[in-house]
């Protein structure tokens, strides 16, 4: 025995932990997460999820005044509708409109939020209207992030043009961190909207000190998401040009291999970042079709056994990974 | 009894304590420890995978502890609360003292530490654990002994 151990020892749990703990976790439906089946029935399960995560949200949701709305957010999210969050996010007022940030499907890298708009002055509101904005974190900590991808549409909008619901998405302009931030909304309307992001389950793994064997830049972790995977290099202070060309094998689709021998692979790629703090990230939600087309699973991310891409392998087991292996592009 | 009812109670008895000890010193607040472990046996009881053994399982459930915490750690500020209030304890100063400085360390020192002094693993068990090699976890427990009083950590 050592000292440490014997003062944790003290440290015994609560009264009536072992009682509160058997009647949460009893009681409790379980998550969107769900032991490995074969694809087929995933289909189908995606399906009945969603079924059931429309019944859920609709009977309990807060906003009681517009379970219409609830049923067009799960509609776009699609299969993805599992891991759609609430947005604490606030009210604001402009330019005659009212907006708010209702919920999101969001990783550490990837953001769609679903934004409520009111016209309180007239019928302004279309189908066709441009929508795109910036997400802002409150406290930006892990500078180099730089570049990002936005998009957004409407994807709802009433037939008298008061009310309409816009899915605004940002691909690798954040960093890590604080769910806290602003959504700074060009268009339809100028304005800024608070928010506080819940995130999707992401499983991290962390990479530092693993021996790349020279196919990819020291790494720093490895984060799963149903969303999206995105493998974090670490940061590099001196970076330049010419001692960042390994970055280079970020790039490229990623196929996900499963314990079954089964593989997916990646709806959209990209090396994201900045020279200092490079990422590859590689999506399987569609970022460029915010209603979700239906052919697209969340994915799995219980059940991988590994990951690769160009010429690099990295085995996944017991939520660790490594040794990476040199594979036949 | 129920399977699940069964299955929890022979989780809880094995690894509840280490568990609920293991997430208060990541997340310093008694309610937040209680929130993780509960996701953790909510994993347990539904989405585990088939255990070859009981050290599988044990690995498992620190696997699933250590990314909730370090979810919930970014996702939320930690508190700052002195251990002994978030763990609703009366220690004696000194053993205060050194599980303050513990849950003070780095989140990558303190996870390798507690594994190490209080769970028992070996460093080539945290290593496969963590995803990181057998120098990394020995780097960072000689980092972490060197941040604690040296008299508190013995090998």
């Amino acid at each position: 025995m050592n000292p440490y151990h014997d003062a944790m020892e003290r440290c015994t749990p609560p009264d009536g932990l072992r009682e509160r703990l058997e009647q949460a976790v009893l009681s409790a439906r379980p998550g969107p997460s769900r032991p490995f089946q074969p694809k087929g029935f995933r289909k189908r399960a995606a399906a009945v999820l969603l079924a059931a995560a429309l019944v859920f949200a609709m009977g309990t949701s807060a906003v009681a005044l517009s379970p219409a709305l609830r049923e067009y957010i799960f509609g776009a999210a699609g299969p993805f509708a599992p891991y759609v969050q609430p947005a604490q996010g606030e009210t604001v007022t402009a330019d005659g409109y009212r907006l708010r940030v209702d919920s999101v499907v969001a990783d550490h890298y990837l953001i769609v939020a679903y934004v409520e708009i009111q016209d309180l002055e007239g019928s302004r509101l279309r189908a066709d209207m441009d929508v795109w904005g910036i997400f802002r974190q409150a406290v930006p900590k892990n500078a180099g992030v730089t570049g990002a991808i936005l998009g957004g549409q409407i994807v709802h909008c009433g037939a008298d043009g008061k009310t309409a619901l816009a899915a605004v998405m940002e691909w690798g302009g954040q960093s890590v961190g604080d769910p806290s931030m602003t959504l700074e909304l060009i268009d339809p309307v100028d304005c800024s909207i608070p928010l506080t992001l819940e995130y999707a389950p992401i499983q991290t793994i962390d990479l530092s000190g693993l021996d790349t064997g020279g196919l990819l830049p020291r790494l720093d972790r490895l984060e799963l998401s149903p969303v999206g995977i995105n493998l974090v290099a670490a940061y590099r202070a001196d970076a330049t040009g010419e001692n960042t060309q390994d970055q280079e094998a970020l790039r490229g689709a990623l196929t996900v291999h499963y314990a079954d021998g089964t593989q997916r692979m990646s709806v959209q790629d990209g090396l994201r970042g900045s020279f200092q703090l490079a990422i590859g990230s590689w999506l399987f939600m569609d970022p460029c079709h915010l209603v979700q087309p239906e052919e697209i699973e969340p994915l799995d991310t219980e059940h991988i056994v590994g990951v690769s891409c160009q010429n690099w392998y990295i085995p996944i087991e017991n939520g660790a990974a490594g040794p990476i292996r040199r594979i036949q592009p | 009894m129920t399977q699940a009812e069964e299955l929890f109670r022979q989780v809880y008895d094995a690894y509840g304590p280490g568990l609920y000890r293991f997430c208060l010193l990541q997340m310093k607040n008694s309610a937040d420890a209680e929130d993780v472990l509960q996701d953790v046996f909510l994993k347990r009881l539904y989405h585990a995978p088939a255990f070859q053994s009981p050290e599988h399982e044990r690995n498992w459930l620190f696997q699933v502890a250590i990314n909730l915490c370090r979810d919930e750690w970014r996702r939320s500020r930690r508190s700052e609360l002195p251990l002994e209030a978030a763990a609703s304890v009366s220690l004696p100063p000194a053993e205060l003292s050194l599980l303050d400085q513990a849950a003070d360390l780095p989140e990558k020192q303190r996870t390798a530490l507690h594994l190490y002094y209080y769970e028992g693993y070996t460093v080539r068990e945290i290593a496969r654990l963590l995803g990181v090699t057998v120098p990394t976890v020995k780097m960072r427990l000689k980092r972490g002994r060197e941040a604690l009083r040296k008299e508190w950590v013995e090998e």
